[in-house]
């Protein structure tokens, strides 16, 4: 028998700057009463999620912590800080860890594997630069 | 679901929006930008007097050479 539960999924544009197209995707980030709408790179090559030390500041969430992990980069180690959010997409809500760090200031905030890619299934779709995401808890039974 | 979402806006206002380039920008669907800087704590603190600017994204808008190579990051426990 079909399941009657809604199929939801999300296709996302990627998002050119610099002659170049990137899977930037539209997220609320959320620490109690403080929230920030904003974007982040889906990145399957990252491990972790880690975002802008500014947006630590907007959801008054430290930078420093005793909670931290080191992680490398092609231009050495980085020192994060990590903390519980809520991250929104679309009507998704997941409650998950994401990493801050001062030093980190390249390009976009960056969603990794870890936290993030266990509550979607994810497909870049580089021939019609479109990202599509299905939450994991949405699949028909 | 992408009828006026945040990420429409971005793809058609991105190449305005490289004038800003290493800068935040702040934007509803409505007006378009409505701050740009340095300090996101300063535009945040500018907007909050403005109750039609609610809940408006915030970007960082990349320079070209932030964008030379995105973060490859493998973590490791302390």
């Amino acid at each position: 028998m079909p399941s009657n539960k809604k199929f939801v999924h999300y296709e996302f544009p990627y998002v050119k700057f610099h002659g170049r197209s990137y899977p930037l995707i539209p997220i609320r980030l959320k620490n109690k009463k403080y929230s920030v709408n904003t974007f982040a790179l889906i990145d399957s090559g990252a491990s972790f999620s880690v975002f802008r030390p500014d947006i630590a500041q907007a959801l008054h969430l430290p930078i420093k912590s005793i909670n931290s992990i080191r992680m490398g980069t092609p231009l050495g180690g980085l020192e994060i800080a990590i903390s519980k959010v809520e991250i929104q997409v679309g009507k998704t809500k997941i409650q998950t860890r994401i990493g801050f760090s001062k030093n980190f200031s390249s390009s976009f905030n960056i969603l990794g594997r870890d936290g993030f890619f266990r509550h979607f299934s994810v497909c870049f779709n580089e021939m019609m630069k479109t990202v599509i995401m299905v939450p994991l808890g949405s699949f028909p039974s | 679901m992408l009828k006026k979402s945040g990420i429409l806006w971005l793809c058609e206002n991105a190449r305005k929006l490289e004038k800003f380039s290493g800068r935040w920008v702040m934007f509803n669907l409505k007006e378009g930008v409505v701050s740009s800087g340095e300090s996101l704590e300063r535009m945040f603190k500018l907007v909050k007097k403005h109750k039609k600017f609610r809940k408006p994204f915030i970007f960082h808008v990349p320079t070209k050479d932030e964008l030379g190579g995105v973060a490859f990051l493998s973590a490791h426990k302390n």
